[in-house]
């Protein structure tokens, strides 16, 4: 199929323009989402009283009554407590307690019963994790991620339309020996329709996540009378709301305990996510339980709301009558969570990940290739921050990881050192980036950098916590295993992307001419990129 | 510049992409939400989810459109008789 001449030349424009005004954005969530897929075997490899050897968890309420002591020390007792239990991707108890201020968190052993809470703890898999949606700037952080989303979505949809009608001769024509130019718009369009799919689903996923809030406001005030809790019901995210009766509560509140195993025996294969409790220790408390089915990797969620301080069930809403909106959000989870599958699958969405960032890479360089020899400020510039800013992140993130572990122990705010080493280390390569002139070079240092700083996280771990992979290993610690291998092959992998990098290939500024008059502004036109084989 | 469009003409465009399309979606949304006769919780997800693809489809027309004011006056018309739509057969309103 083929579109009219202007408007494939408007649809090739705006998939460059947005692609260029995203790109290193889109790169940046794109590598820290392909690190948050492995949240939680971060957060075990960088808080060791976390490592568990099993997801079996020893008793809720002796595991959570010593940190909700400690997180609410002033001796008021919390309005608001949140649970998450462990599953098979996530080995610890995650706690959360409210009382009219920000929360306080705690995550602790499932099966030692060691906590940790603060500020400064899960440093890296925090930063790691907040940056993949700029969380750093708040919630304008999140809306940013939310617009770059909707921006990739036009750009895969333009994507599709100006390739469309040579798709599949696109797919298996990849040219390494041509020109650059030439080179990087194939793997352009070889790895682009690879991580169609992939790309389409985070990119409408990740927008869902991030700009959710722009349709609850009209939907809460046509359809819920301004009652936001009730959409949420709606979604499986909390049971119905019943009136909770006021009962003696001197003899304390129920046992959490008996709660899981009473929502665990509720329906077949039902498993319990997470308890949030209201009005802890107070007459009218009620704790709502949100799980699934174990047996299926997607499906709505049930729910139950029990009394506080009776046990009584007040009300129930069963996983297998989870209603469509229900299924529907828990779908997009399971997706962009990457839950529906074990580990193999969160290592294939890893590698699509880091495809989808050779995707953006490949695609800012045919940019830059083309325009190449115009001698344009905002050509050089764009180019060496893509390297400063894309390549940069390897050493960046590396440092992160090393600094975590070699940082003293006698240091105050380790959470804010972490966050100097990563951010520092990225603005250190980014200003190295913008201040070399053969980028080609560049890309190999950062790479070569990343590739020696990446290797050295094991021997890090080993020396700071003595769980060497073959010891972490034997005490049934396979995320730790899986964090220090990971960051050796991601080493061996930058290094071999270093030796692969042809330095020469690309001239260096001062050596580049500008060519005669007629020539030198001049951009080629899409179809000489996208249709003459071998682009000059 | 390219198309022959003006800087008035691209800024235009420009700005429907991200005003106008951001219009159509919540209009769609909230239509979709209230009119759509297919139950509520399905009617909120087609809503939810079929929006960004309206919303992606929408800033595709306004680059495409043949003048900004084409694309204002169609995007902004969809809108409206989405949006209002939704707000006059919402129980809220009735």
């Amino acid at each position: 199929m083929k579109v009219k001449p202007r408007t494939f030349q408007i649809m090739w424009d705006t998939h460059s323009v947005c692609g260029i005004f995203i790109g290193l954005a889109l790169f940046v969530i794109f590598f820290t989402g392909a690190l948050t897929l492995f949240r939680d075997a971060i957060l075990v490899w960088e808080e060791p009283s976390l490592r568990a050897s099993t997801a079996e968890v020893a008793s809720l309420d002796a595991l959570t009554s010593e940190p909700l002591d400690a997180l609410t020390e002033d001796g008021e007792t919390p309005s608001y407590v949140y649970l998450r239990m462990p599953t098979e991707h996530r080995s610890e108890v995650y706690l959360q307690a409210e009382n009219g201020t920000p929360p306080e968190k705690a995550r602790v052993n499932p099966e030692t019963g060691e906590w940790v809470a603060g500020p400064s703890h899960a440093a890296v898999s925090t930063l790691i994790y907040y940056l993949h949606f700029f969380y750093q700037l708040d919630r304008w952080g999140l809306y940013l991620a939310g617009i770059i989303g909707l921006f990739t979505m036009l750009a895969i949809i333009t994507g599709v339309v100006i390739h469309l009608h040579r798709l599949v001769k696109d797919f298996f024509q990849f040219r390494p020996g041509k020109t650059l130019r030439v080179a990087w718009a194939d793997a352009h369009k070889v790895l682009g329709t690879i991580g169609l799919p992939f790309q389409f689903m985070y990119a409408l996923t990740g927008t869902f996540y991030c700009l959710l809030i722009l349709v609850v406001l009209p939907y809460t005030m046509l359809l819920f009378d301004g009652d936001v809790s009730k959409l949420y019901q709606r979604a499986g995210y909390s049971p119905p709301h019943v009136t909770v009766d006021s009962v003696d509560a001197s003899g304390g509140s129920a046992s959490l305990d008996r709660i899981a195993a009473r929502s665990e025996a509720m329906w077949p294969a039902f498993e319990v996510h997470s308890m949030s409790i209201h009005g802890y220790d107070t007459p009218t408390a009620h704790v709502e339980v949100v799980g699934g089915r174990k047996d299926a990797a997607f499906g709505g969620t049930g729910t139950i709301l029990f009394h506080g301080v009776t046990g009584e069930v007040l009300a129930k809403s069963a996983p297998r009558e989870a209603n469509v909106l229900n299924e529907s959000v828990h779908v997009i989870e399971a997706l962009h969570f990457a839950t529906f599958g074990g580990t193999l699958l969160k290592i294939l969405f890893f590698m699509l990940a880091l495809g989808s960032c050779a995707v953006i890479l490949s695609g800012n360089l045919t940019w830059l290739q083309v325009r190449h020899s115009q001698d344009r400020t905002v050509v050089t510039v764009l180019s060496r921050l893509t390297a400063g800013v894309a390549t940069g992140m390897g050493p960046a993130t590396a440092l992160l990881f090393l600094v975590d572990r070699w940082m003293p122990a006698a240091v105050a705010h380790p959470g804010w050192w972490a966050n100097v080493a990563f951010f520092g280390g990225w603005a250190a390569c980014v200003l190295y980036a913008l201040a070399r002139r053969n980028v080609a070079r560049t890309h190999r240092s950062l790479l070569v950098l990343s590739g020696l700083l990446a290797m050295l996280i094991p021997l890090a771990n080993g020396t700071t916590t003595g769980a060497w992979p073959w010891v972490a290993w034997s005490a049934g610690h396979g995320a730790v295993v899986g964090v220090d291998v990971g960051a050796t092959l991601c080493g061996v992998a930058a290094l071999g992307g270093a030796a692969c990098i042809d330095v020469d290939a690309t001239p260096s500024d001062e050596a580049s001419e500008p060519k005669h008059n007629g020539e030198r502004d001049r951009t080629p036109r899409p179809e000489e990129v996208a249709a003459v084989p071998g682009g000059h | 510049m390219k198309y022959d469009w003006t800087r008035t003409e691209a800024w235009g465009k420009t700005a429907a992409v991200f005003v106008a399309g951001l219009a159509c979606y919540l209009a769609f949304s909230a239509f979709c939400g209230v009119c759509l006769p297919i139950g509520q919780n399905a009617a909120i997800t087609v809503g939810v989810l079929g929006g960004f693809p309206v919303w992606v489809g929408a800033m595709c027309y306004a680059m495409l459109a043949r003048s900004a004011r084409r694309a204002w006056g169609v995007l902004l018309g969809i809108a409206l008789i989405l949006g209002g739509s939704a707000v006059l057969m919402s129980p809220a309103f009735s």
